[in-house]
Order: C-alpha cells, then structure tokens, then sequence
C-alpha cells in the first residue's frame, strides 16, 4: 500500500513491426509511453534517431464526430426505463462516470462493422437534414394556407387578379370602420368592389377599376390604410382549389415524415454498436497519435516509457513473440521525476477516492490515504451526527452495491460512514433529531447548553492529535522507512516535543489543563494522578523542554543552508509556523457547528410534523409526508456538507503537515474508453 | 421593557435567518444561471453542476441555526423566558456576525462556485478540486455561526 515504484522502460524494434507492438502495448496497458522529444534534446542519440512525423487524427477526428452524432441522436429512441428511476440512474452515472460492459469478442469484431455504421450516421444526417427541409416548407405553407382562407369565397382565380388590357383589380383589406367610407369614395371611382368576406374588425374585399385609375385608386386605399393583398405569382386557381392543394401536399409531407420517423426507432438498436465503434476508433486514434512520441531510424523505432515494476515481467512475457524486440528498463534517475500510481490494501481502497480528489503526492512522498482513512469516517461521522441517518446510509449504499455496476469504491465509502455514524448518533442521542427520545451515551451538544461546550473542546482536541501528532507522525514513519534518522529526529521528534511543550505550557497557564479530558471523558486522573496537580508539578519542568527543544528547533531547521546566518534566519522563521497551528486547530471546530445543523434541521422537521398529527383524518398522514421529505432533504444536504468539510479538514490542515501534492499521476498507454469497458 | 427585550431578541434571530437566506438564496441563484448555462453545452455533466449549485446554500442553514440558538436561550419553545432591554441587545449583539459575516460569505462563496463551474466544464476530471475550493470561502460563515454560538451561550438570563 503506497506509492508504486517506477522504471523507466525502452523498447526498440523494426520499424515494420511498429503498429503491432503499439497494438500489444495498448491492450496490456502498462506502459505511460512519454514524448522522445524531450529526451532527444539532450542526449547523443539525437545525432542518430529522428522523431516520428506527426500523424494528423482530423480523418479520426471526423469519423469520431460522425459517430458521435449517431449516439446522441439515437438517444431519445431508446427504451425508456421510466422517468425518474432513469433521471436518478443518469446523475449518479455522471458523478461516478459509470461504463457499460463489453465483451473482448464484440470490441475486437466492431472493426469489420466501422464502414456499415459510419453508413448508418451519414444516413441519420441525411434524416435529420431532409427533415428539416421539410419543416420549414410546412410552416411555408401553413402561413400561407392563413393567408388563403380569408379568401376562399373568391370565384374568380388568383391568375386573373391584377394588371389586364383595360383594367386593374387587386384583393384588399380594409379596417370595417373604415370600410363605408372608403366603399362610398370608390363608388365615385369607375370601379366596382365586393366583399368577400367580413373576419372579425376587417372587411375583405375585391375591387375591380379602369387601368387610368389605378393611381387614384391606391391613394385611396392610403388614405383609408387599406392593404393589398398580393400571393405568389405561380397560384393561379380559386383560393378554394389552391387550399385544397395545399392541403394534399401537407397530408403528403405528414406521410413522408411519419414513414421516416418510424424508421428511427428500428435503428436505435444499433446505437449500442455505436458506442461501442466509437471506443474502437478512440483507441485506435490513441494508437496513431501516439506514434509521433516514437524516435525512429530508418529501419527500427524507439519507444521511451515508464512502468511500474511490477508489471515489468508481463511486458516482458506478451512482447516475447516479437524475437528481435528488445526491452530495457532500469531505475529513475535522480534528476528524473516518474509519474505516481497508488495502490491500497482492500481496506484503504474507498478512500482513494478523497485522495484523488486532492491530486497525487510527489513521488519522493508518502502515500496518505492510509492515514486519512480513520479521521475522514470519524469527521464524517461527527458531521452528520445522526444514527437514523447513518441507517439510511447503511441501507442506501447497500442497495446501490447491487444495483449498480461500477462505482464500488464510492458505495464502500458510504457503507463505513453510515456505520460510524450510526455509532456517533448513538453516543450523542440523536436519531431522526429528537424522533424517539434517544438519550445520550455521552452527550448531546444541542439538547444541553453545557455540553455544546464541551463538543468544542473535543473536536479541538481532535484538532491538536491529527495536526500536531498523526501530521508529523506520518512524515516520521516515511522518514525512518527512507532511513533518514536525522531528518527524523531534528524535524519531526523535537517539533513535535517542542510543539507539546508550549501547549502544555499554556494549558496551564489558562488553568485548561486537564480540562478537556475532565469535560469529554470524564477523567480527572492518569495513573492515578491527579491530572490539574500533575500539571502543576511538571509546569516548571516543561518550560526547560520547551526552551531546549526550540533551542535545538531554531538550530537545526535550516541544516541544509551553507552560511550560518542563513540558517539561523531559517530557524527562527520556523518558530513562526507555530502560529499557523493555530488557525488549523481552530478550524476543526466547523465539525461542531456542521453536527448541529443537522441535529437543528431535524429537530424542526419533527416539530413541524408532529404541530400537525392534529389535524383530523390527514394528520397522520401529512405528519408521516412532511417527516419523510424532510429528513431526506436534511440527509442530503448534510451529507454533501460533511464530505466536503471533512474532506477540506484533511486536504489543507492534515495533508499539508506531510506532503506537497506536486505528482503527477501515472497515465498508461492503453484503450481508454469513454462509454464501454471490457470485462 | 420586557416586552422590548423579547422582541429584540426575535428581531435578532429573524435577522440572522432572513440575511443567511437572503444571502445563500441569491447566490444560488448565480450559480444556478451558471449551472444552467454549463449544462446547456454538456448535459452530462448535470451532476456535477448541481452539486456545486448547492454548496453556498449552507449559509441560510447556518442563519436558521443562529436563530434556533437563540430561540432556545430564550425559551420560545416552551414558555418564554423574562427578558430585559438588556438581554435582548446582547442578543442582538451576538447576532451580529451572523447577520453580516454570512451572507456575504454566501455571495463570494457564489461567486467562487461560479468559477469553479468554469474549471469543470474545461476540465471534467478535476471536479474534486472545484468542490474543495469554494468551501475554503465558507470556513468564514462557519467562524461566524460559532461567534454567535459561544456569545449566545454566554448570555446568562
């Protein structure tokens, strides 16, 4: 359980025999193929190797697109797998990046099939576009058919509307206020007009008037605001006969459109074998780029790369067939940094997850997840503060064990905080808040004033073990395993002693001492010493510990510098980092207020539930609906919050006391996929 | 003057519930636009969005438990205690960070979700670190919900 250790590999081979052995390489995936270019610069061999040519991916690129379409496509065609139950299933697919499985056998054939399917996308296209086509036609038509129907009493046909020989007629429209004067001025006209049609405030009409008249016909129709109505050139019959056409050619297009929407729900089956084609052409794109990281002469390669040791052997065992390939590997040098990996103990798996979250630690460093572990269930556990709540927890990632593939990891971590709070939520009486009465094992920081206090001073506590001992603590045991002793002794034991010494010194001072102990747990004596007479009596003795301990602090802090002034100014500044303690202790008591919260909330849902069991005939019912919504919002929101607090509480108070942070993680050279995974 | 002490107190409480809310509700709100706008270009990443939606919305929780420690100091849930003049401006003063500090805790810690929205959608694998940076912001809100806390439990009536 730890940082894995790193070789760096090369392998060299015939240049023919390239693809192949990248191909063996991608399936076995343990190989992080890193960039010769680097290398190259400054090494001899760049008088002999080239750098492979770069490989355009735009034609991957395009068919990667093509596919893609097709999926998100196909989409809402798929078997529905009821509404909320789906919505449920697809948010937490995307927080935990759920893949489907796949058989070695399918990913291996979906080749063959790539032309088939890019086929069925270009085809989708072609639906989607011819659709659209169609739409805008449709509403072409629709328009105009609104247009049309004031007309449709109109005999005569739209072709002889307009300019002849002798005479100008035209279809107009004219507000009906405005309608009897404007009728009685055109009856001064020689023209002649009928109405066609009266529609809600405006009379239709048709007017008919000796060509020499136009002009004055139309200023006419300005002075009243009538509008001519003009339709397109190419209607020529009976605004009845073209409605009736136009009508067909809707029912036409309906068809045609229905034809070709049936045909999608038949093709959704195929978007499985999308998603699956699209991780084929995503490796295999993978596989190309990757050939411009090669160094190449005219007849062999050069693949530069990392490894984990342990996986050396393999690589070995699957390149064997390829006789004149040959595999270097030998340890990192000082001057290069390998990429990190991290592997648990089954135990300390789920938590990686929170270490993920921060980045990796240096390869030099230590790997923290073992030592988050137990704070993370405890703060957790702290946080959410509820054994009703920790059953549901309990019940909820067991469930999801079952029902959902992927995301192991995630339901483990769920499992083991539920379980310490439900112990917690014991100990500090709470269950579903105030439900059933539950009276505290050990106290109740919202039921008693007093004990609020007290919960203070305990997560404190927490506070002053994890950052001042377990922090300096881990760094200890990797510096005794790196078998540096001096770096043990001078920056871990005597800070540490340094540290506990001050802390003793004012605890006394304020007459704490012993305080919290007394509070939290009840103890007033060690070894049956009285714990405020013991303080007294090692008070004097303790400020010789502290000034030697920072003697020999100030001293050997900054050991590494040359010039004594330098290492003095080194030291002292280190005295400050004290006063960073501070701040980091202090804040461990968000745990005090996040286990309130939830502790408030609850208990106001089950006031408000129980002000209304009252109520005749309903009230055990809406009591029951308002107990239910509310502590399952009051769950959700609480644990969101105690992950993220708890997780902060360990990233910057307890990571930064023993690593940086600064490593880079190890990616191998392999199929990544984003939809399928093979099992 | 009682009468004036208990109301102060309720003043006290109702403030410190009201401007939590106000300032948890409107920021939120900003990063719902965000969230919305984010998702518009990646529905899948809806998930990740929400969670990060929900983190300012603590501070109107914090507000409500503010107001629920001082409903118990004074008794509202049974019989409400004497209060004088004097006890309902200490409450009121011990109120304080919690009807400033909060809320405008909430509308940076917004404005940082809001960026962290940016960092996801670029960068959909590094949504750990996008949780962890906007609750640096609310160690503030949670600084102040204990100020009250301890001042209120102080208050001796």
């Amino acid at each position: 359980m730890a940082i894995q250790e790193m070789e760096k590999v090369y392998i060299l081979g015939y240049e023919k025999l390239k693809l192949e052995i990248l191909g063996a390489l991608q399936k076995l995936g343990v190989v992080e193929v890193t960039n010769l270019k680097q290398s190259l610069e400054k090494s001899a061999l760049a008088n002999y190797i080239r750098r492979a040519p770069e490989i355009p991916t735009t034609e991957y690129d395009q068919k990667l697109a093509t596919l893609q379409y097709g999926i998100d496509y196909l989409l809402p065609y798929q078997p529905r797998t009821g509404f909320v139950f789906g919505l449920i299933k697809s948010l937490l697919e995307s927080i935990i990046g759920a893949k489907f499985a796949v058989s070695k056998k399918e990913f291996e054939e979906i080749g063959k099939r790539l032309d088939k399917l890019l086929e069925l996308c270009n085809k989708l296209k072609n639906f989607e576009s011819e659709l659209s086509v169609l739409r805008s036609e449709e509403s072409k038509i629709l328009t105009l058919k609104e247009q049309l129907k004031v007309w449709k009493d109109l005999r005569i046909t739209l072709g002889e509307v307009g300019e002849s020989k002798n005479t100008f007629s035209c279809l107009c429209s004219v507000a009906s206020l405005k309608f009897e004067s404007l009728g009685r001025e055109i009856k001064e006209l020689p023209a002649w007009a009928k109405v066609v049609n009266i529609v809600s405030v405006n009379h239709y009409l048709f007017v008919i008037v000796s060509r020499n008249y136009k002009e004055k016909l139309e200023k006419l129709f300005r002075k009243y605001e009538a509008h001519i109505q003009i339709f397109p050139e190419e209607l020529k019959g009976t605004p009845k006969d073209i409605l009736k056409e136009l009508d067909s050619k809707l029912r036409k297009m309906d068809f045609h459109r229905t034809k070709t929407q049936k045909e999608l729900p038949k093709l959704a089956k195929y978007r499985y074998e999308l998603l699956i084609a699209y991780d084929y052409l995503l490796a295999e794109k993978t596989k190309y780029s990757t050939l411009s990281s090669l160094g190449r002469t005219q007849n062999t390669f050069l693949l530069e790369g990392w490894i984990k040791k342990s996986k050396t052997s393999r690589l070995k065992e699957a390149l064997a067939k390829y006789k004149n390939a040959e595999i270097i590997t030998r340890a990192p040098l000082e001057s290069e940094v390998p990429p990190v990996t991290l592997e648990e103990r089954k135990v300390f798996r789920p938590f990686q997850l929170v270490t993920n979250l921060y980045g990796k630690p240096a390869y030099t460093e230590i790997d923290p997840t073992p030592f988050l572990a137990p704070f993370f269930l405890l703060f957790f556990a702290l946080c959410l503060t509820d054994a009703g709540y920790g059953l549901v927890l309990i019940a909820l990632s067991l469930f999801l064990m079952k029902k959902v593939r992927a995301g192991r990891g995630f339901f483990m971590l769920m499992l083991g905080c539920g379980a310490v709070t439900v112990v917690i939520g014991f100990l500090t009486g709470s269950f579903f808040g105030n439900l059933i009465g539950l009276k505290a094992i050990w106290m109740n920081p919202i039921a008693e004033p007093a004990d609020t206090i007290t919960f203070l001073l305990f997560t404190l506590m927490l506070g002053v073990i994890q950052t001042i001992y377990f922090g300096p603590l881990a760094k200890l045991y990797h510096n005794i395993k790196l078998k540096k002793f001096k770096d043990a002794l001078f920056d871990q034991v005597f800070w540490v002693i340094f540290l506990s010494s001050i802390l003793f010194i004012l605890l006394n001072h304020l007459g704490f001492f012993g305080v919290a102990l007394r509070k939290v747990f009840g103890i007033t004596e060690i070894f049956g010493l009285n714990l405020k007479a013991l303080g007294a009596a090692l008070q004097p003795y303790m400020l010789y510990v502290a000034i030697t301990t920072g003697i020999v602090v100030v001293a050997t802090k900054g050991r590494h510098h040359k010039k004594i002034g330098k290492r003095l100014a080194t030291g002292l500044a280190s005295l400050y980092g004290v006063s960073g303690y501070i701040g980091d202790i202090l804040s461990y008591s968000r745990l005090l207020a996040l286990g309130m919260t939830t502790s408030a909330i609850a208990l106001v849902v089950n006031t408000i539930a129980f002000m209304f069991i009252g109520t005749p005939y309903v009230g055990i019912l809406l009591a029951v609906i308002i107990l239910i919504f509310g502590h399952a919002f009051n769950l959700i929101i609480n644990c969101l919050t105690a992950f993220v607090h708890t997780a902060r509480l360990q990233f910057v108070e307890f990571f930064s006391k023993f690593i940086g942070g600064t490593g880079k993680g190890f990616t191998p050279f392999s199929e990544s996929k984003r939809y399928s995974e093979v099992r | 003057m009682e009468i004036l002490g208990l109301a102060i107190a309720v003043m006290s409480g109702a403030l410190a519930a009201t401007l939590g809310c106000i300032g948890s509700g409107v920021s939120v709100g900003i990063v719902g636009q965000a969230a919305a706008g984010a998702t518009s270009e990646d529905p899948e990443k809806f998930g990740k969005m929400l969670i990060l939606e929900v983190l300012p919305g603590t501070q109107g929780m914090y507000g409500f438990l503010a107001m629920f420690w001082v409903m118990l100091k004074v008794g509202m849930l049974a019989t409400p205690l004497e209060l004088t003049y004097s006890h309902g401006l200490a409450i009121f003063f011990a109120c304080i960070p919690m009807m400033t500090a909060c809320p405008i805790s909430a509308l940076w810690q917004g404005k940082t979700c809001i960026s962290c929205i940016g960092l996801v959608a670029k960068r959909p694998e590094e949504f750990g670190k996008a949780m962890i940076i906007p609750v640096i912001v609310e160690t503030y809100a949670v600084i102040s919900l204990l100020v009250t806390i301890l001042l209120v439990n102080g208050i001796k009536i």
